[in-house]
């Protein structure tokens, strides 16, 4: 204690101390520090541990410049805060709010500001409420964006979420979502999915070494009878998923999205909307893929006999070019059945009594048939009209639910519109800018800024990349592989991909002409789009390298 | 250069920001966007054709410099497999945008 170093005596405080501090700190180049209570009488830097200078105010800062307020209200309820202009009625709309609903009082001892329509509010909200439950158990078909739908939603849903939660606890990997009248799912609900973990069925499991059998699941997602618009797009990122059965659902169109499950052996599409598919669909169905059953009967597909395609020597019924395809194919079989003893791939009608499994003839691969021309979109994904030609398409249009449309088999584009100098593999400068708005963190505040007469179609695109960006739609090029926001080129194409039913012995076609209708009946339109004028039919795929 | 058939007009247009700011590009490259195109088009007998020099009236100087780098980009990439992406400021892309819009870009 002893050894301890004596602290130098603290400057205790007084008047005198001020002259002290004073002439120590006299002639030091610094200026004196400023402080807030600098405006008071003889404040300065020195007098700062001299508290009896300074002004003493007990309570809290707001308080601070408003001691003159008289505070006359003696309400302590807890649930209303003094705010400017309420403070002498507090006592009228505690009251009226009483009045009016029992609920207002603090529900979960929220605080509400009062105002002139606190009251109203939680009244209608409650009547909604009361509405709404009506509604939930009588009507299944009501609009799924009137607010009136929000509650039934979330009931449905957690129907759904307490199905999956129960796959997920119990291992199963087979997920039947059937029939629950489902008309939203959200990819949080979806999404759980991915955290599915198979349990070992121990009361079956030999100790042989045959009988390791895999932990990681194989989904077969059931979701057939209800009433889903869109799937949600956590749904694409489930690698496991191996059956997805979407059937009798109002699906009008199939994400591309869909490529991402590489495990897919069966997706059943059956009674739905869709007029054609994916483009991307082709990769599950090619030698790499999986997909083995992919069934689409009932669905207003469009049809390949109906419209007069545009060849390269004029129309062309559709018919009459995709025998043209088949005669090529059937005499380029003829000649590979003169090398070999075996009569390959006949082609079967395909039937849903099929069993899914391994046994794939190896020479069968999605073919292209025919496509339609292409369809040129403007700059802002609108459809492109050619300004200098006075002919407009008299093609049907068929407008797809992106809000583009579609002609299909109209006659090519005027050929000048390739000469020109539009043509070009670069973005557009619209698409550039649109994809800095995507990147930008603020981009749901960017509607907003825009002035009063900007044109619609700048809107429309900054909603559609909005949407683009919320729903984390990938749009990739089927072309060159690259993203991109808003499509230039729309095309249908045609191909005979769905895959024959294996186990079914095989019966070549009698004729060319059997063999004929019967690929026409098989068919199956796929949409392809591009991100420039440049990605069109006929240009080759990235990968292929191919000069121009 | 499918436009530039015809010798007499300049190879080079000038563009004008409603600021005042004058940037002489390249016919060709201007002619990327559809309104300049028809604005610069020399067998139209419109005033800017036959001067060679178009005035944005709804472009300021910065944005109208973005959008001639643009064009110029766009020249060079036309045929290019793997397009570079342009390099645009956060800030510029609502008036770009706009600009693009109108230009019909």
């Amino acid at each position: 204690m002893a050894s301890e170093p004596v602290l130098p005596p603290l400057i205790a405080g007084g008047g005198d101390n001020s002259s002290l501090a004073d002439s120590a700190f006299e002639g030091s180049s610094s200026d004196p520090a400023v402080f807030s209570s600098d405006d008071l009488r003889d404040a300065s830097c020195d007098d700062y541990v001299s508290s009896h200078r300074k002004r003493l105010y007990r309570g809290a800062w707001w308080g601070l410049n408003k001691t003159r307020r008289k505070l006359r209200r003696t309400i302590d309820s807890g649930v209303f805060m003094g705010s400017e202009g309420t403070d002498g009625s507090a006592d009228d709309v505690l009251e009226e709010l009483h009045g009016r609903s029992p609920l207002s009082t603090g529900i979960n001892g929220e605080v509400r500001r009062p105002s002139a329509q606190g009251g109203l509010d939680i009244f209608s909200l409650a009547s909604q409420r009361r509405q709404i439950q009506t509604i939930s158990t009588h009507d299944n078909r009501f609009h799924p964006y009137s607010p009136a739908s929000i509650a039934p939603r979330i009931a449905i849903e957690s129907r759904a979420d307490n199905i999956i939660g129960r796959c997920l606890e119990g291992g199963v990997d087979r997920v039947d979502l059937s029939g629950q009248r489902l008309n939203f799912l959200s990819n949080s609900t979806i999404s759980q999915l991915k955290h599915l973990v198979k349990t070992p069925q121990y009361e079956s499991a030999s100790l042989d070494s045959d009988s390791f059998e895999s932990m990681i699941p194989s989904i077969d997602l059931q979701l057939q009878s209800n009433l889903l618009r869109s799937l949600p797009s956590a749904l694409f990122q489930l690698e496991h998923l191996t059956i997805l059965n979407l059937r009798y659902n109002y699906l009008s169109e199939l994400h591309p999205a869909i490529a991402n499950l590489t495990n897919l052996e069966e997706l059943h599409l059956d009674g739905n909307d869709l007029r054609y598919l994916p483009y991307e669909i082709l990769k599950l169905l090619g030698k790499d893929g999986k997909l083995r059953r992919l069934l689409l009967c009932s669905n207003p597909l469009l049809k390949l006999a109906a419209e007069p395609i545009a060849g390269q020597t004029g129309l062309l019924s559709a018919a009459d070019a995709v025998a043209e395809v088949v005669r090529a194919r059937a005499h380029a079989r003829a000649k590979d059945a003169e090398k070999r003893e075996s009569v390959p791939a006949g082609e079967q009608q395909p039937s849903s009594q099929s069993h899914p499994s391994s046994n794939q003839p190896e020479d069968w691969e999605p073919r292209h048939l025919i496509s339609t021309s292409l369809k040129l979109l403007a700059i802002d994904g609108s459809l492109y009209t050619n300004p200098t030609s006075t002919i407009t398409p008299p093609c049907p249009i068929i407008s797809s639910s992106a809000g583009s449309s579609l002609g299909v088999a109209t006659p090519g584009p005027p050929s000048s519109v390739f000469t020109s100098s539009s043509v070009s593999a670069a973005p557009s400068l619209f698409e550039t800018a649109l994809r800095v708005c995507h990147s930008n963190d603020a981009l749901e505040h960017l509607p907003a800024l825009l002035p009063l007469d900007t044109p619609e179609s700048v809107s429309r695109a900054l909603r559609e990349t909005l949407r683009i960006k919320e729903s984390e739609d990938e749009r990739v090029c089927t072309v060159c592989g690259k993203w991109y926001l808003l499509p230039r080129t729309e095309w249908i194409e045609w191909w005979d991909c769905i895959p024959p039913p294996p186990g079914v012995p095989r019966i070549p076609p009698a004729t060319v002409e059997e063999e004929v209708t019967k690929t026409i009946a098989r068919a199956v339109p796929l949409i392809r789009k591009g991100c420039s004028w440049a990605c069109r039919p006929g240009v080759p795929p990235r990968t292929e390298k191919a000069g121009k | 250069m499918a436009t530039t058939q015809q010798q007499p007009s300049s190879d080079y247009v000038t563009l004008v920001s409603c600021d005042g700011y004058e940037f002489v590009v390249r016919r060709s490259c201007a002619c990327v966007a559809g309104a300049l195109r028809r604005m610069l088009d020399p067998n139209s007998s419109f005033n800017e054709a036959v001067t060679g020099r178009a005035v944005l009236e709804n472009i300021n100087g910065i944005v109208l410099e973005k959008v001639c780098e643009y064009f110029y980009y766009n020249e060079k990439n036309k045929d290019a497999r793997d397009v570079p992406d342009m390099d645009i400021p956060p800030e510029l892309c609502l008036e770009l945008l706009m600009a693009a819009d109108y230009l019909n870009t």
